[in-house]
C-alpha cells in the first residue's frame, strides 16, 4: 500500500483554520463575524445549549484539507459535572481502511502497555486550535505510516 | 444473535458490576438522569458484549444528553468500538455512496433490560460483521 506523506507546515495550518473559518461563515449565512471574535464569544458562552460551538468543525474540516480527503470522525465534548471543560475528544477512522487514525498505544516501564483510542485537547483560544490541529496531524500521520 | 447467549452475557456483565436488578438499575439511571449510573450502564453494555464475542475490544463512549447545559442524559448512548491489536475501528458503518458519511459509531437507546438485549444484540452483530469482512479481505 502507498503510505501517504503528509507535509504541513504552521503557517500553513493557520492559513488554512482562516479558510475553513471564511467556509463556515458563508454556510451560515453570517458574514463579518471574525475567528477572534468568535472565540471572545465561545469563552463566555460556551456552555449555552443555544450557543453554536463550531470548533469541532472547523478543525476536522482544517484536518481533512490538509489531508486531502475526507475523514470519518466523532468528537466529544468532555464534560464533568461542573459542565463542559472546554476538552474536546477526537476519535478519527481512515474511511478507505476503516482504521482508526487516532489510536495510539504507549508502554510504560517496557511492560504496561496504554492504548487509546482519542486524541484530545482543550480550546481556549486561537493557539489552542492551532495545537489540537497539529496534534492530530501529526497522530493521522504517524497510523497512516503505519498502515 | 442467539437471544439466550446475549441474556447470560448481560447476566455475567451485571455479576461483575454488583447489580442485582439490572432493569431496576437502567430505569432508575435513566428516570434519575443519573450521570454516575449511566457510565455503568455503558460500561456494562460494552463489557456484555465482549463477553458475547469471547474477545476484548478499546471502547469509547457517549452519553448523550438532551440538555446540554445541565448534562442529563436522556438514555441514549454512542459507543465505538476499536480492535486492540489491529487499530480497526469495528463500529463503522460504511455509506455505500459516500465513504465520509460512514458512522464510526453505534447509536442505542438502553432505557430498560430489554434496550440493554437490543443494544448489545445490535453492537455485536456490527462487530462481527466488521471482523468477518475484516477477515475476508
Amino acid at each position: 500500500m502507498q503510505v501517504e506523506r503528509l507535509t504541513y507546515t504552521d503557517e500553513q495550518i493557520r492559513q488554512t483554520i482562516e479558510k475553513v473559518w471564511q467556509e463556515l461563515l458563508q454556510e451560515a449565512d453570517a458574514e463579518n463575524y471574525s475567528l477572534e471574535e468568535y472565540l471572545e464569544d465561545y469563552r463566555k458562552y460556551w456552555d449555552e445549549p443555544d450557543f453554536p460551538n463550531d470548533i469541532p468543525e472547523l478543525i476536522m474540516r482544517t484536518v481533512e484539507k490538509i489531508v486531502g480527503r475526507p475523514l470519518s470522525w466523532y468528537c466529544e465534548l468532555v464534560r464533568d459535572p461542573a459542565g463542559f471543560t472546554g476538552e474536546y475528544s477526537f476519535v478519527v477512522v481512515d474511511p478507505k481502511t476503516q482504521k482508526c487514525l487516532t489510536y495510539r498505544e504507549y508502554t510504560s516501564d517496557g511492560v504496561n502497555v496504554h492504548r487509546f483510542i482519542h486524541v484530545a485537547g482543550t480550546v481556549v483560544n486561537y493557539e489552542d486550535i492551532v495545537r489540537l490541529v497539529t496534534k492530530l496531524l501529526n497522530q493521522i500521520q504517524s497510523a497512516l505510516a503505519d498502515t | 444473535m442467539d437471544r439466550e447467549k446475549v441474556l447470560q452475557a448481560l447476566k455475567a456483565a451485571q455479576a461483575e458490576y454488583n447489580i442485582e436488578d439490572l432493569d431496576r438499575f437502567i430505569k432508575q439511571a435513566w428516570e434519575e438522569a443519573d450521570i454516575i449510573d449511566a457510565q455503568i450502564v455503558a460500561e456494562l453494555t460494552e463489557r456484555a458484549v465482549e463477553i458475547l464475542l469471547d474477545q476484548d475490544f478499546l471502547w469509547a463512549h457517549i452519553i448523550e444528553s438532551e440538555d446540554c447545559e445541565e448534562w442529563i442524559p436522556d438514555g441514549w448512548y454512542s459507543f465505538i468500538a476499536v480492535h486492540p491489536e489491529t487499530g480497526q475501528c469495528l463500529t463503522f458503518l460504511k455509506d455505500p455512496v459516500y465513504s465520509w458519511e460512514s458512522r464510526i459509531s453505534f447509536s442505542a437507546r438502553i432505557r430498560s433490560a430489554d434496550d440493554a438485549v437490543d443494544a448489545v444484540t445490535g453492537l455485536a452483530e456490527l462487530i462481527e460483521q466488521n471482523l468477518k469482512s475484516r477477515a475476508v479481505e
